[in-house]
C-alpha cells in the first residue's frame, strides 16, 4: 500500500493524517487495517441492520401514535380486536425495542468493534444470517402479539415460538464479537470495547434465563415477577446502556479530536456499572408482594448507580469542555451530547424514583412511562441517531444530501422528546399524589390525566416528523450510492483547512 | 485494562452475582410455596381457581388487561390502596402461587383488581362494563370490548337470562339481544374469583369487631 | 487535469461535473480525527469522598431495612412502622363520613352512582329515598347485609321496578364494604347525609343492635319490600313480627338456614 501521506503536497493534509490511519501497517497483534478498508468491509452487514432497524422505527412510530391517541380517545379504532390499546402498546414496545433499537445497536456494535479492533469485518456470513433470523424473529413475534398470543410479561411479550429465533440471532452476534475480539490487531482495549463486549455477552444470558424461567418452565408465583424485572431492567442497563455509553465514549472524542478526560474514571465507571446495575431490577416492585430484602437490595443498588452515572458524566463533560461550539457543525455531536446529558438526567430521575418515599407517589403512574422514554429515547435513541450520522456516510462513502432534513430531524425529535418527558413526568407525580388521597375519586384522576395525554400525542407527532425526515435523508443517501461523488454538505471545521474549504465552496 | 480474560471474568461475575442473588436465591426461597391451612378453621388459602376462572385468566393475559390494571395491594399506610378498599391487607408472595402467569402490573390507568371479586361480584355489572365501560363508569378511558359479545336475534325461547340490559344508543336493534361469548363468561368468572384477603401468618388481616 | 471531453473513459465517475479541488475531494479525510485515546486525569478526591459516602449510606440502609433477609418478611419496618401523628378532627363525624364516602365510591357507586341518583336498569336512586331518610337505619342495615330484590317504592314519585324480576337483584354488600360494623355505620352515615338526604348518623352500636335479631339469616336471603316494611325503622330492631300471611311465613322459612328449615318442615308434616 502506497504511503499516501508522502505523496500529498498539502502540508495541512500531511500533518492531519495519523500515520496508521490510511496506510495500514500494524504493531503487535497483526496488521492494522486502514479505516477505509474497515468501513468498506462493514458496508453491507451494517447497512442491513441499520435499514431493517429504521423500517421497524417507522412501524413503531405509527404504533406509538395509535396507542397514544387510544389512551385519551378510547373510541379510536375501537372496532378491531387486534388493535386494542394493550396490543398496540405492546407491539409498539417490542417493535421499537427489538425491531429498531436492538438492530441499530448491533449495527453500531459491529462497526465500532471493527474500527476499534482495527480489522476488517470477519465472517460477514454469520452477521447476515444473524440479521435474517433477527428480522424473522421480530416479525413473527410482533405478529404473534397482535393476534393475541402476547405473554403479558413486560419486555418479554413475544410468544414462545418467536423468542428462540431472536435468541439464536443474539448468540451469533456474541460469537462474532468474541471472534473479532480474538483476531484484533489493536492490542489496547479502548473503553468502548469493554462496554460492547460486556453488552454482547450479557444479553444472551439475560434473554436465555428469562425464556427458560418464564416461558419454557415458568417458575411459581412472585418469583416470576422477580425474574421478569431482573430481565427487563437489565435489558436497559446491561444491553442498551453499555452500547449507548460505548458510542458516546467513541464519538465525542473522535469528532472533537481530543482524548477522553480520564482513563481512571472510565475504569471506575465501567466496573461500578457492571457491579451495581444488574441488582436494580426489583425497584420496579417497591411496595409489591416480595420479601423486603429483595426490594431493599434493589433500592440500595439503584442509589449506588449514582457512582457510575456521575463518574461518566464528569468524564464526558470534561472531554467536551471548550468544544461546545462544535455542536453547531456536527450533527453527530449534537445528538451525542443531547444523549449524554439525557443519560445523566434519566439516571438521576431513576435513582429518585427508586427510593421508597418517592416510589410511593410515582409508582403505577405515567411518571414511569416518561422515565422510560427519557432513558430509551432521549438518551439511547438520540445516541444511536448520532452514531448513524457518523457511520452512514463512511460506509456508503457519500455525504448527507440535505442539511435541512438533518435540522428538521434534530429539532423535531429534540423538541418532541422534551415535550413528551417533562409534562408527563410532572403529570405523573401529580397523578400519584391524587391516587394516594383516597378521597379523590379514581375517575377524577383519570379525567385529570387527559389533557396531558393529548399533549403527548402532539409530542409524538413531532417525533414522527423527525423520524420521517431522517428516513428520507437516509433513503436519499442510499440513492446517492449509485451516483458519483458529490460535494460534501456536512463540514466539520478543522482549523487551517477550514479557511481553505470555506473559500472554495459556494 | 487490555487483558481480555480479566475483562471476561469480570463481566461474568458481575452478572452472576445478581443472577444468583435475585433469581436463583428467591427461586430457592419462594419457588415452592404452598397453600396455608388455617389451624382454627381448617380453611385452605389460597384456594385453587375453578377451570372457568383459569380459562378466564388466559383471556385476561391475552387481552392485555395487565397494561392498565395492577393486581397488588400495597401495605397499609403506604399509598392508599387499603384505604380505597382495594384490599383488607397487603398482598404477599403466597397470594400468587396459583397464577400461571403472574400479572402484578405496573400501571394504574385503571384501578387495582386484586380483590375485584369481593368489591364487585355482580356478573351483570362486569358484562356491562366490558361491553362499554362508559355505561358503568362514565369518563373512563378503558376501551370497549364489544368483540367479547354477540349481538343476535332473540330466539323462540325469549330473552336469554344473561343478555345485557342496554339502553339508549347502545341498545341492540329491535328483536336482538347482546349476550356474552364464552370468552366473556370465562373472563368474568376469573374476575369474580379475584379475592386475596385470606388470613396468613405472614400477612394477617386486621381483626376488627366483626358482626 | 485532462479535458473531460477528451478522456477515453468519459463515463468515469470523477469526470461527471466533479470538483477537482484536492482539499474538497479529501474533505471527509480532513474531518477524520484520529481514533480516540484515553487521557490520564486523576480521579477527583470529591468523587472518592462521594463514593465513600454512598457506600456508607448503602450499607446502613441495607442493614436496617432488609427484614433479616427472610422470605416471609414483607415489611421493611422490622420494629413496626412509626405511628403517624393522629390528626384531631374538628368534626368527629367528618372522619366517619370520609371513610363512608371512600367505601361508597369503591363499592356502591358502581351501581347507585357517585351522585346517588341510581342508574336506569341497574339500581334505584338513594338521593331523596324514603328508605334512606327514615328515622332509623334498621331497614337499610338489612338491605346492605342481605341484599334486596323485587319492586321497591323509593319515594312518593319514584318506584323501582326492575325489568326482569329475576335478574336485577342487589346481593349482600357486607363483605364488599369491609365486613365490619364500623364500615357499615360509616357508609350509611355518608349516604344519609349526602345529596340532600337528611337522615341522622349511624353508629356501630346501632348497627350491632339493629342486626342482632337477624344474625343467623343467610347472606343469600335477599329481603323484599314487604318483609322490610314489617321491620320498624328505628329502635332495637324487633324480630320479624308473627307473620300474618302465608307468603310472609314462606319468606321467613326460606330465610332460615337449610337445616332448621328441614327440621321445621319435618315436624309440620308429621
Amino acid at each position: 500500500m502506497i504511503n499516501q501521506s508522502q505523496t500529498l503536497q498539502n502540508k495541512t493534509l500531511r500533518a492531519l493524517l495519523p500515520g496508521d490511519a490510511l496506510t495500514g501497517g500494524g504493531t503487535e497483534g497483526g496488521k492494522k487495517a486502514a479505516l477505509a478498508e474497515i468501513d468498506a468491509s462493514c458496508r453491507v452487514p451494517v447497512l442491513f441492520f441499520f435499514l431493517s432497524g429504521l423500517a421497524w422505527l417507522l412501524a413503531g412510530t405509527i404504533l406509538a401514535l395509535v396507542a397514544s391517541i387510544k389512551l385519551h380517545t378510547p373510541g379510536f379504532l375501537a372496532g378491531w380486536e387486534w388493535l386494542t390499546f394493550a396490543n398496540v402498546r405492546t407491539a409498539h414496545l417490542n417493535t421499537v425495542i427489538y425491531g429498531f433499537a436492538s438492530q441499530i445497536s448491533v449495527g453500531v456494535t459491529i462497526w465500532l468493534m471493527c474500527r476499534l479492533c482495527r480489522i476488517p469485518l470477519v465472517a460477514p456470513g454469520l452477521i447476515t444470517v444473524a440479521n435474517l433470523f433477527y428480522n424473522l424473529g421480530v416479525t413473527v413475534g410482533v405478529g404473534g402479539i397482535l393476534i393475541g398470543d402476547s405473554t403479558a410479561i413486560e419486555w418479554l411479550e413475544m410468544p414462545r415460538y418467536a423468542t428462540p429465533i431472536l435468541f439464536i440471532s443474539y448468540a451469533l452476534i456474541a460469537v462474532w464479537t468474541i471472534v473479532t475480539f480474538r483476531l484484533r490487531a489493536e492490542r489496547h482495549l479502548y473503553v468502548s470495547q469493554w462496554y460492547l463486549l460486556a453488552a454482547v455477552l450479557w444479553f444472551p444470558w439475560l434473554y436465555g434465563t428469562a425464556q427458560v424461567m418464564l416461558l419454557i418452565e415458568p417458575v411459581r408465583g412472585v418469583v416470576q415477577a422477580a425474574v421478569n424485572w431482573w430481565f427487563a431492567h437489565n435489558v436497559l442497563g446491561l444491553w442498551f446502556t453499555p452500547i449507548g455509553l460505548a458510542s458516546i465514549y467513541y464519538f465525542i472524542p473522535k469528532v472533537i479530536g481530543r482524548p477522553i478526560h480520564s482513563y481512571y474514571l472510565s475504569v471506575l465507571g465501567f466496573w461500578s456499572l457492571a457491579l451495581f446495575y444488574n441488582w436494580n431490577g426489583m425497584h420496579h416492585l417497591v411496595g409489591g408482594p416480595l420479601p423486603a430484602w429483595m426490594i431493599t437490595v434493589s433500592i440500595v443498588a439503584s442509589v449506588m448507580m449514582l457512582i457510575p452515572v456521575i463518574t461518566v458524566a464528569i468524564n464526558h463533560h470534561f472531554t467536551m469542555v471548550g468544544h461546545f461550539g462544535k455542536l453547531k457543525y456536527s450533527p453527530t455531536l449534537r445528538f451525542m451530547v443531547f444523549g449524554a446529558v439525557s443519560y445523566t438526567l434519566a439516571s438521576l430521575q431513576g435513582v429518585a424514583s427508586a427510593v421508597r418515599s418517592i416510589s410511593e407517589v410515582t409508582h403505577f403512574t405515567h411518571h414511569t412511562i416518561a422515565h422510560a422514554h427519557l432513558g430509551m429515547y432521549a438518551f439511547f435513541t438520540m445516541v444511536m441517531f448520532g452514531a448513524m450520522y457518523y457511520i452512514l456516510p463512511r460506509i456508503t462513502q457519500r455525504e448527507w444530501p440535505s442539511n435541512g432534513l438533518i435540522s428538521l430531524h434534530f429539532w423535531g425529535v429534540a423538541l418532541g422528546i422534551v415535550l413528551y418527558v417533562v409534562p408527563m413526568s410532572i403529570m405523573g407525580f401529580i397523578q400519584g399524589t391524587m391516587l394516594n388521597d383516597a378521597a379523590v375519586r379514581f375517575l377524577d384522576v383519570v379525567q385529570f390525566t387527559l389533557p396531558w395525554l393529548k399533549l403527548r400525542t402532539l409530542a409524538g407527532l413531532l417525533l414522527a416528523a423527525g423520524h420521517l425526515a431522517f428516513v428520507i435523508n437516509v433513503g436519499w443517501l442510499l440513492v446517492r450510492m449509485f451516483e458519483p461523488y458529490r460535494k460534501p454538505v456536512v463540514r466539520i471545521l478543522t482549523g487551517e483547512a477550514e479557511t481553505v474549504a470555506a473559500a472554495k465552496l459556494p | 485494562m487490555s487483558y481480555g480474560p480479566l475483562l471476561f471474568l469480570g463481566i461474568l461475575f458481575t452478572l452472576a452475582s445478581s443472577w444468583v442473588g435475585l433469581v436463583l436465591l428467591p427461586h430457592r426461597q419462594m419457588g415452592a410455596l404452598g397453600q396455608h391451612t388455617d389451624t382454627n378453621t381448617a380453611a385452605i388459602y389460597p384456594a385453587a381457581r375453578s377451570g372457568e376462572a383459569q380459562q378466564g385468566a388466559e383471556h385476561y393475559r391475552s387481552l392485555g388487561c395487565v397494561y392498565c390494571h395492577t393486581q397488588q395491594v400495597r401495605p397499609e399506610g403506604y399509598g392508599s390502596d387499603i384505604e380505597r378498599g382495594w384490599g383488607r391487607r397487603r398482598t404477599v408472595s403466597r397470594d400468587y402461587i396459583h397464577d400461571k402467569t403472574v400479572m402484578l402490573g405496573t400501571m394504574r390507568t385503571g384501578p387495582d383488581l386484586t380483590n375485584i371479586g369481593e368489591r364487585q361480584s355482580d356478573a351483570a355489572w362486569h358484562y356491562r362494563h366490558l361491553y362499554n365501560p362508559q355505561i358503568t363508569s362514565p369518563g373512563s378511558i378503558m376501551p370497549p370490548h364489544a368483540f367479547l359479545f354477540d349481538t343476535r336475534a332473540i330466539g323462540p325461547a325469549g330473552r336469554s337470562t344473561n343478555a345485557l340490559v342496554l339502553e339508549g344508543p347502545l341498545a341492540p336493534p329491535a328483536g336482538h339481544e347482546v349476550v356474552p361469548t364464552r370468552r366473556a363468561e370465562q373472563l368474568v368468572a376469573y374476575l369474580r374469583s379475584l379475592k386475596s384477603s385470606g388470613d396468613l401468618p405472614e400477612a394477617p388481616v386486621k381483626k376488627e369487631e366483626a358482626q | 487535469m485532462s479535458n473531460p471531453q477528451e478522456t477515453p473513459n468519459a463515463s468515469s465517475r470523477l469526470d461527471r461535473g466533479e470538483n477537482h479541488d484536492v482539499t474538497e475531494l479529501h474533505a471527509a479525510v480532513l474531518r477524520e480525527k484520529p481514533d480516540p485515546v484515553e487521557g490520564f486525569e486523576p480521579v477527583n478526591l470529591w468523587v472518592v469522598a462521594g463514593i465513600a459516602g454512598l457506600l456508607f449510606w448503602g450499607g446502613a440502609y441495607l442493614t436496617q431495612y432488609s427484614g433479616r433477609f427472610e422470605a416471609m418478611e414483607f415489611s421493611e419496618f422490622p420494629h413496626g412502622k412509626p405511628a403517624p401523628v393522629a390528626a384531631v378532627a374538628a368534626d368527629p363525624l367528618a372522619a366517619v363520613k370520609r371513610d363512608g364516602m371512600i367505601a361508597y365510591n369503591a363499592v356502591c357507586a358502581l351501581c347507585h352512582g357517585e351522585d346517588g341518583a341510581g342508574k336506569a336498569g341497574v339500581a334505584p336512586p338513594l338521593a331523596g329515598s324514603d328508605w334512606v331518610n327514615a328515622d332509623g337505619p334498621n331497614r337499610l342495615l338489612r338491605i346492605v347485609r342481605h341484599g334486596l330484590k323485587g319492586t321497591v317504592k323509593v319515594n312518593k314519585d319514584v318506584t323501582w321496578n326492575p325489568a326482569n324480576d329475576a335478574s336485577i337483584v342487589m346481593g349482600s354488600q357486607w363483605d364488599a364494604i369491609g365486613g365490619t360494623n364500623e364500615k357499615l355505620a360509616a357508609v350509611l352515615t355518608y349516604i344519609r347525609s349526602s345529596w340532600g338526604n337528611t337522615g341522622a348518623a349511624v353508629t356501630p352500636q346501632m348497627v350491632a343492635d339493629g342486626l342482632a335479631p337477624v344474625k343467623d339469616r343467610s347472606a343469600d336471603a335477599n329481603w323484599t319490600q314487604e318483609e322490610l316494611l314489617q321491620v320498624p325503622a328505628s329502635g332495637a330492631g324487633a324480630p320479624a313480627a308473627a307473620a300474618a300471611t302465608p307468603d310472609q311465613l314462606k319468606a321467613q322459612l326460606q330465610a332460615l338456614p337449610a337445616e332448621q328449615r328441614q327440621a321445621i318442615l319435618k315436624e309440620l308434616s308429621k
